[in-house]
């Protein structure tokens, strides 16, 4: 009873971060159980059911080959998912290395990992990501790595300054008092201390993360045909979009609510993390 | 009987934008095996320092010892190479904090923190480390440890959280205790249990206890010697009854009339007129002059060393050189 009441308390204070829940829960059911509740198979040509509108067997249409585009979306829920969380996790355990040991060093180490960061930075991050996903070669595994790299300055910016006020706290020296060696102090004093905003950036950034994975692959350097990605649908159904406006359309939603799902749950995040934009 | 602790002419210079300042200037301390020795003075007056340079903790960028020599147990610390002095920290020489507030890892169970301590310095096993972690925390006086031991910083007092480190402290035999103002932040009932049992402790085990304070009174409850320091030198230094009784520096005679008298008749407090120098142009010959209300013209010229004035107690001061 304790629980629910917890949540009722939670939905009244915080209502659009349990709407982001409830989105996400939803498409990562839908990830999960792709197998199961997809009508079709995704990669099934019906080749006399080309570019039907939706209707009864194909609630969502279908494509130039005839695929089923609801089981296409059930299916590219697992890449977009998978591109978030992936571009997020590499790029803030990356973050974190780099900008405790940056912060926590100092000096030229310091100087040289930071200007590192700040040429990263001097890109748009959707050029330098597409730079990157077409040197190492278009395909969907190296567009969430190049998205990763293009967003790791953002966490080592942020650990690094949280690491430089943490270092001069009273538990840092202590630990040094009592002989603990740099890199015992880093990972477990700096790091555990710093990581509130890393959370609050990451699950702000995972909507981004989506976005731009799914650029990237409409741009045709992340998912290759025939793989289900959203990003890559729209692209494909751009071409009929006068005429079969489904075929872009639909997976166009899917990406707007996981997108809109990631950020709501991250001001919620943020609001309960971080106490300066409590209200 | 050797001393364990033996600080000759340390300078400590720091090197900043503006020019180089020598915030230490030719300290001389002893400190005997199992001894308490206070060292007292006005805040900047180099205390802290003095003990960070023990520990070889001084800022690296900006700080530096100039000249001069720490000996420990026999060993130079001065330019020791920082992996050897990681295993003297907190084995050897260990530190407890004015504030201890802030000075415990926030993230960590109080149980968890000790023991990392203990394995790291004596190489237990987290089993043997918990258990002794257990035994430290009823050494120090801490009702059930074994509940403490799984609590967070934060659910603990300030008084608590200093036994805790007291008990983190000296866990690993520590031979010598740098206590940096261990009772400035708690209120007067706590401070003197606190005080109580880090005396009872450290002679229990032997430790000797360099006590950091610029309270007078902590200084006559619990040392038997007591060094005072100003501006980056010490002035006076000798048993403590003889050097509040006696003393024989004005800046000491100074700062024991500047106490609060308790027979209550005297209403007003008595200053020292001026403040500390600006150790960026620290005045010539005696750091005191300016403020002293007998300085002649040999005090604003050349400076005075320590020198003994009867047994063990030592001033630095023209009026009471043998030296002139």
């Amino acid at each position: 009873m304790v629980e629910l009441r917890y949540f009722h308390y939670f939905t009244k204070r915080y209502p659009l971060t349990v709407i982001g829940m409830i989105i996400i829960s939803l498409v990562m059911l839908l990830a999960l159980a792709a197998p199961l509740i997809s009508p079709h198979n995704p990669y099934t040509m019906h080749l006399v059911d080309r570019l039907k509108p939706p209707n009864s067997i194909y609630l969502l249409g279908t494509d130039e080959l005839g695929r089923d585009i609801l089981s296409r979306i059930i299916y590219g829920a697992r890449l977009s998912l998978l591109a978030g969380v992936g571009i997020v996790g590499i790029a803030g355990i990356f973050g974190i290395i780099f900008g405790s040991i940056s912060g926590f060093l100092g000096g030229k180490v310091d100087s040289l990992l930071m200007r590192l960061m700040d040429i990263m930075l001097a890109f748009p991050s959707l050029v330098l990501a597409l730079a990157l996903s077409a040197a190492l070669g278009p395909n969907f595994h190296n567009s969430i790595l190049a998205v990763a790299i293009v967003k790791i300055p953002v966490y080592v910016r942020l650990v690094r300054g949280q690491t430089l006020s943490i270092k001069e706290r009273q538990f840092v020296k202590a630990a040094q008092t009592f002989g603990a060696p740099k890199a015992w102090i880093i990972s477990r004093h700096i790091i555990p201390n710093c990581l509130a905003p890393v959370v609050v950036q990451a699950s702000l950034g995972i909507g981004e993360a989506i976005l731009i994975a799914a650029a990237l692959s409409f741009i045709g350097l992340g998912a290759q045909p025939p793989e289900a990605e959203w990003g890559a649908m729209v692209s494909m159904g751009r071409t009929f979009l006068l005429d079969q406006w489904w075929y872009a359309t639909c997976p166009g939603i899917a990406i707007f609510f996981t997108v809109i799902g990631f950020n709501l749950l991250g001001d919620g995040v943020r609001d309960m993390l971080d106490p300066r934009s409590r209200n | 009987m050797e001393p364990l602790l033996r600080i000759s002419d340390l300078h400590v210079d720091f090197l900043g934008y503006a020019g180089v300042t020598r915030v230490l200037n030719g300290i001389d301390l002893e400190l005997f095996p199992g001894e308490f020795l206070g060292l007292v003075g006005e805040s900047g007056s180099g205390k802290s320092l003095t003990a960070n340079s023990v520990l070889g903790l001084l800022p690296k960028r900006s700080a530096r010892i100039s000249k001069g020599s720490i000996m420990f147990e026999g060993q130079e610390l001065v330019g020791k190479p920082e992996k050897e002095f990681q295993s003297i920290r907190g084995k050897k020489i260990s530190m407890v904090f004015q504030e201890p507030m802030n000075a415990l890892n926030p993230s960590f169970k109080i149980g968890t923190q000790m023991a990392e301590i203990l394995k790291l310095h004596k190489g237990l096993t987290s089993k043997e480390a918990k258990v002794e972690s257990v035994r430290w925390l009823s050494r120090v006086r801490i009702p059930h440890p074994e509940r403490i031991v799984n609590e967070y910083p934060f659910e603990l007092s300030g008084g608590m959280r200093q036994r805790v480190l007291l008990a983190m402290a000296l866990g690993c035999g520590a031979k010598l205790l740098l206590a940096d103002e261990p009772t400035t932040a708690l209120d007067v009932t706590i401070q003197a249990q606190i005080l109580q049992l880090m005396k009872e402790t450290a002679d229990q085990l032997g430790t000797s206890v360099l006590l950091i304070t610029h309270d007078l009174a902590v200084v006559a409850q619990t040392c038997r010697r007591v060094a005072v320091m100003y501006s980056g030198n010490i002035v006076e230094s000798g048993p403590v009854g003889e050097v509040l009784h006696r003393p024989r520096h004005p800046y000491t005679i100074a700062l024991l009339q500047a106490l609060p008298n308790p027979d209550g008749k005297q209403n007003d407090l008595r200053s020292i007129p001026g403040s500390v120098p600006n150790l960026l142009t620290p005045p010539s010959g005696c750091r005191f002059h300016p403020r002293c209300t007998l300085a002649e013209k040999k005090c604003r010229e050349i400076r005075p060393l320590l020198t003994s004035i009867s047994e063990n107690h030592y001033v630095a001061c023209w009026r009471d050189g043998h030296h002139a």
